[in-house]
């Protein structure tokens, strides 16, 4: 059974839940300044461990780049 | 000189710089030390995996003010949302709200922007609304709260100069809140003048990113914006369309 999710403003599947940390790590993020917003709400890399991905879930990874 | 003070805080340099375009984020560093900015605006983005760049707070100095802007907001509702994430994610009180659904100008929507600032400032953020010169959405972003109103000189990263200054010297004489001149001042002249006629700040960020040598060039950017308020409080002479001597005609050829 796969599970669907909204990363990054696109649709994903995923074979089943597991932690945000993992998922990030194995899509080769680096960990330091980033920040996710998981259904609204922000994790800093500290917190992304805990966290289980489940389906549904809507997932943004963030940072800060240069603006005017 | 007299000080600026914007949600509480004394502003030191009436130069804002704008950190898009460079060619090298190490480049911001060195223009802060050399100048002395103080509020520097970043941006918002998605990280897509495989394209992480490096993140803009690292080259930051922890003493500036940072000013995330709402770049990307097409409404109001956009650019709340980009600003309560920008607040959670550390980057302070300070926002740019930009709201913009013109993509051949780039220029603001006045409306959605006055609503963002109402909604913002009652949240207790130190709003700065980039909008499009006009005294009576100026007026409006006061009322919404906004601690400075900032019209924009030209469309953003054109260099054209200081074109709206007509309608941004209005602004100036009418409304007590700073008024900051943001977007499109391509040379020192050019901000130069925004402060000679009494702008509190300027906010550049294409004029330095793109010059030869940035470095140099904000260097110039941040004489010529001391030079324009100097001018200002020193207050400029009256202008008169007939020549005046300013040599005494004194009668000894007659």
């Amino acid at each position: 059974m796969v599970m669907r999710i909204i990363f990054n403003g696109r649709e994903e599947e995923l074979p089943e839940e597991i932690p945000l940390g993992d998922y990030l790590a194995a899509k080769g993020y680096r960990n330091e300044l980033l920040v996710v917003q998981h259904n609204g709400q922000i994790y800093r890399p500290g917190e992304w461990q805990r966290l289980i991905i489940k389906p549904g879930d809507q997932l943004d990874v963030l940072h800060f780049v240069g603006g005017g | 000189m007299e000080r600026l003070i914007i949600g509480g805080r004394e502003i030191t340099s009436r130069l804002f710089l704008g950190t898009g375009k460079f060619s090298s984020y190490r480049l911001i560093p060195e223009i802060i030390a050399r100048t002395g900015i103080q509020v520097v605006t970043v941006a918002l983005r998605r990280v897509d995996p495989g394209k992480q760049e490096d993140d803009m707070l690292a080259y930051i100095p922890g003493d500036c003010i940072l000013m995330p802007n709402t770049s990307g907001a097409r409404n109001a509702e956009e650019a709340i949302r980009i600003a309560r994430l920008a607040r959670a994610m550390g980057c302070g009180d300070w926002v740019k709200i930009e709201v913009i659904n013109d993509n051949r100008y780039l220029l603001p929507d006045n409306e959605e922007t006055i609503r963002a600032t109402a909604v913002l400032a009652r949240e207790g953020f130190i709003v700065l609304p980039y909008m499009n010169p006009d005294l009576t959405a100026g007026r409006k972003l006061v009322d919404a709260g906004a601690a400075a109103v900032m019209p924009l000189g030209s469309p953003i990263g054109t260099n054209r100069g200081f074109k709206t200054r007509e309608l941004v010297q209005i602004m100036i004489d009418e409304i007590k809140c700073p008024i900051i001149v943001d977007a499109g001042l391509g040379r020192p002249s050019e901000a130069a003048e925004a402060m000679e006629i009494g702008a509190a700040a300027v906010l550049v960020n294409t004029a330095i990113a793109t010059a030869g040598d940035p470095l140099s060039m904000a260097d110039a950017f941040s004489l010529a914006v001391r030079a324009g308020r100097q001018a200002h409080l020193a207050g400029p002479g009256e202008v008169s369309a007939l020549a005046r001597a300013s040599s005494p005609l004194t009668g000894f050829l007659d």
